[in-house]
C-alpha cells in the first residue's frame, strides 16, 4: 500500500512537471554604483521592470511552457535572444527576441479584430471617484489572453456568439508558452528606455530617473516619481496610477489613464487621457486631444491648459474652492450640460470668455485656466456630463 | 502508252471475290507467328529511358522558378488594408470638404502622412516576424487611428459650427 501511494505521487508530480514547466533561458547579474546607467532596448517584447532589492541589475528570462507540444519547445526557445554588456559604466540590454503567436488564433481571432470597428457612440461621461479610477486601473493592468481580447473587442461577433466562444475558450486546455523578461533595476541607476511594440509593466513604485519612449504597444506603470523624468509614448496605451513629475508627451495614445498626476508638464496630441486626479501643479499643452478629468486633489494649486481643437470635460472641483477662467475663442461651452455662447472676437485669440469661481471652506481659491481655440469645453458640478449637442 | 488507271479495276478478273475461309486462315496464320521476346537489351533502353526522363524532369523542375507563396495572414492583412485605405480617403475627402482652417487641413495631412510612413516600417517588420501579434496589432491600429482621426475631427468641427438654438446663459 505504501508503495502504491509513493507511485501515485510520484505520477503526480511527473505529470504535473509535463502540463507546466519554467526554463530559465537567459540570467545576468551587473553591479552598479551611483553614476551607472542603462539602456534599454526592446521589440516586440513583454517585459516586467521591479526595483531591485539591492545595488545590483538583474536581468532574467523564463520561459514557461504549459501543455505546449515538445517538439515546438526548441523552436520557442530558439526565438528567444537576449543580448547585454557592461561598458564605461553602462548596462545596455537588447531584446531581439521573436514573438511566436500559437497557430490557432491566427484565422479565428486576429482576422475578426481587424474588420472595422464600428463606431461607439458616447452620450455621456459619469463621474468617478478617486477609488473607482484605482480600481479600473488594476482591472486594466491584468493580463489578459490575447485571444480573449480578440474575441472582446472583436465587431465580427454578436454578444451571444462572444459569451459561447469565451465559455468554450475557458473549458478548452490551453497549449501555450509564456516568455518573460524580467529586469531589476536599482533606484540610483539612471534608465534610458527605448521600445516599439513591447508591453511594458513597471510593477513597483520607481524614483529612478527614467527616460522613456515608447512607439506602440502598451505601459503599465504604478508609481513613477521623478522631477527630470522624460516619457514619450506613441501610438500606444498608457495605463498608470501616479506620474509624479517630469515631461510627459503623448502622441495618439488610444487609451490613457491616469490615476493621479503631480507637478507633471503634459504636450499630448490625437490622445484620449482619463485623469483619476489633478494634484499640485499640472501644465498641459494639447491638439485634437479629448480629456476627461474627475477629481482635484486637497493639495492642487494649478491647472493650465493651452489646447487647440481639443475637448475638455470636467468634473468641477468638490473639495476646495477655485476660480475656473476660459480664454481664447471660437470655442463651444457647455456648462452643467447648458450651451454658453459667446461673441467671436476675430481680431484677438485671448479674449476672457467664461469665468467661474468658488470659494472653498478654508477661503482658498486654486487656479484652472484653460486657454483654447476651436475647442469644446465642458464642465459640470454634477455627476455626468451629457452631450447635449 | 496512254491509259486511265480507272479502267483498270472494271475488268471480271479484278473484281473477283475473295476466298470465303480466308479471315480464319489469316488469324491461325498469325496465331502462328513467334512472339517477340524482350531481351535484356530492351529493359536496358527501357530504364536508359527513365532515367533521361526523369533527369530531365528533375533540372526543368529545380530550374523553374518557386511559386511566390503569399502567407495567409499576410493576404488578410493586405486585404484588411485595402478596405481602410478607401474608407480613409473618402473621410479625408470630408474632412477638407468641411474644413476652413488651412492650417488644421496641413497638420492633418502631416499626421497622416508620419501614419503611413510608421505603416510602411511596420510592414517590413511584419514581413520578417509574421507571426508577431504586437506588429500585427500595431499595422491595424495605424489604420484605425487614421480612419478615427478624420472622424473625430469632422464631429468636433460640426459641433463648433452649430449655432445654439436654444441658447441658455447658465451664468
Amino acid at each position: 500500500m505504501k508503495t502504491l501511494f509513493k507511485f501515485t505521487v510520484l505520477m503526480l508530480i511527473s505529470s504535473w512537471s509535463l502540463q507546466a514547466q519554467t526554463e530559465t533561458l537567459y540570467i545576468k547579474t551587473y553591479n552598479t554604483n551611483e553614476n551607472t546607467t542603462a539602456l534599454l532596448e526592446f521589440r516586440g517584447s513583454s517585459v516586467e521592470i521591479l526595483e531591485s532589492p539591492d545595488e545590483k541589475f538583474y536581468v532574467e528570462h523564463t520561459i514557461e511552457f504549459i501543455n505546449y507540444p515538445n517538439r515546438k519547445k526548441k523552436a520557442a526557445r530558439e526565438r528567444v535572444k537576449i543580448e547585454s554588456e557592461f561598458t564605461n559604466n553602462q548596462i545596455k540590454l537588447v531584446d531581439k527576441s521573436k514573438f511566436n503567436m500559437y497557430r490557432f488564433y491566427q484565422f479565428n481571432t486576429i482576422f475578426g479584430s481587424m474588420m472595422m470597428k464600428s463606431d461607439k457612440a458616447v452620450n455621456s461621461y459619469n463621474y468617478k471617484e478617486q477609488s473607482i479610477v484605482l480600481k479600473e486601473i488594476s482591472e486594466a493592468k491584468k493580463p489578459v489572453s490575447s485571444y480573449m481580447r480578440y474575441i472582446q473587442n472583436s465587431t465580427r461577433y454578436s454578444e451571444s456568439e462572444k459569451t459561447k466562444m469565451i465559455e468554450k475558450e475557458k473549458k478548452r486546455k490551453p497549449k501555450k508558452y509564456i516568455s518573460k523578461l524580467v529586469i531589476k533595476v536599482p533606484n540610483n541607476l539612471i534608465l534610458t528606455i527605448n521600445s516599439k511594440a513591447s508591453t511594458i509593466r513597471i510593477k513597483e513604485n520607481l524614483d529612478n530617473q527614467i527616460s522613456l519612449r515608447a512607439d506602440g504597444g502598451r505601459l503599465y506603470v504604478e508609481n513613477l516619481k521623478n522631477q527630470n523624468n522624460v516619457i514619450k509614448i506613441k501610438d500606444a496605451t498608457l495605463i498608470a496610477k501616479t506620474i509624479n513629475g517630469g515631461e510627459l508627451i503623448l502622441d495618439n495614445t488610444k487609451r490613457t489613464v491616469i490615476g493621479e498626476l503631480k507637478n507633471v508638464k503634459l504636450s499630448s496630441e490625437f490622445s484620449q487621457l482619463e485623469i483619476g486626479k489633478i494634484a499640485s501643479n499640472v501644465e498641459i499643452t494639447d491638439f485634437t486631444s479629448k480629456y476627461l478629468i474627475h477629481n482635484f486633489s486637497n493639495d492642487f494649486e494649478a491647472l493650465n491648459m493651452i489646447t487647440e481643437y481639443s475637448e475638455v470635460n470636467l468634473f468641477l472641483p468638490k473639495n476646495k474652492g477655485y476660480q475656473l477662467t476660459t480664454f481664447g475663442n471660437y470655442t463651444k461651452h457647455f456648462v452643467d450640460n447648458k450651451a454658453v455662447d459667446f461673441p467671436v472676437e476675430k481680431n484677438n485669440n485671448n479674449t476672457k470668455m467664461l469665468d467661474l469661481n468658488t470659494k472653498g471652506n478654508d477661503n482658498s481659491l486654486s487656479t484652472i485656466s484653460i486657454t483654447t481655440v476651436n475647442g469644446i469645453i465642458r464642465l459640470t458640478k454634477d455627476n455626468i456630463i451629457n452631450f447635449g449637442e | 502508252m496512254k491509259q486511265d488507271i480507272r479502267d483498270l479495276f472494271k475488268t471480271e478478273d479484278d473484281l473477283k471475290a475473295l476466298p470465303e475461309n480466308h479471315r480464319t486462315e489469316f488469324l491461325e496464320k498469325l496465331k502462328t507467328q513467334p512472339k517477340k521476346k524482350f531481351t535484356s537489351f530492351s529493359w536496358l533502353k527501357i530504364a536508359a529511358i527513365s532515367v533521361i526522363a526523369l533527369t530531365v524532369g528533375y533540372s526543368i523542375f529545380m530550374n523553374e522558378p518557386e511559386p511566390v507563396l503569399v502567407s495567409p495572414m499576410i493576404a488578410q492583412i493586405e486585404a484588411v488594408e485595402a478596405e481602410y485605405l478607401k474608407n480613409i480617403e473618402a473621410e479625408w475627402e470630408n474632412f477638407v470638404a468641411i474644413a476652413e482652417d488651412e492650417i488644421l487641413v496641413a497638420r492633418f495631412k502631416k499626421k497622416l502622412e508620419d501614419l503611413d510612413k510608421d505603416y510602411k516600417e511596420n510592414s517590413i517588420r511584419f514581413k520578417e516576424d509574421a507571426n508577431n501579434l504586437l506588429v500585427i496589432e500595431s499595422l491595424v491600429d495605424n489604420l484605425q487611428t487614421r480612419l478615427q482621426i478624420l472622424q473625430d475631427i469632422q464631429k468636433h468641427i460640426k459641433i463648433l459650427n452649430q449655432k445654439n438654438e436654444h441658447y441658455e446663459n447658465t451664468i
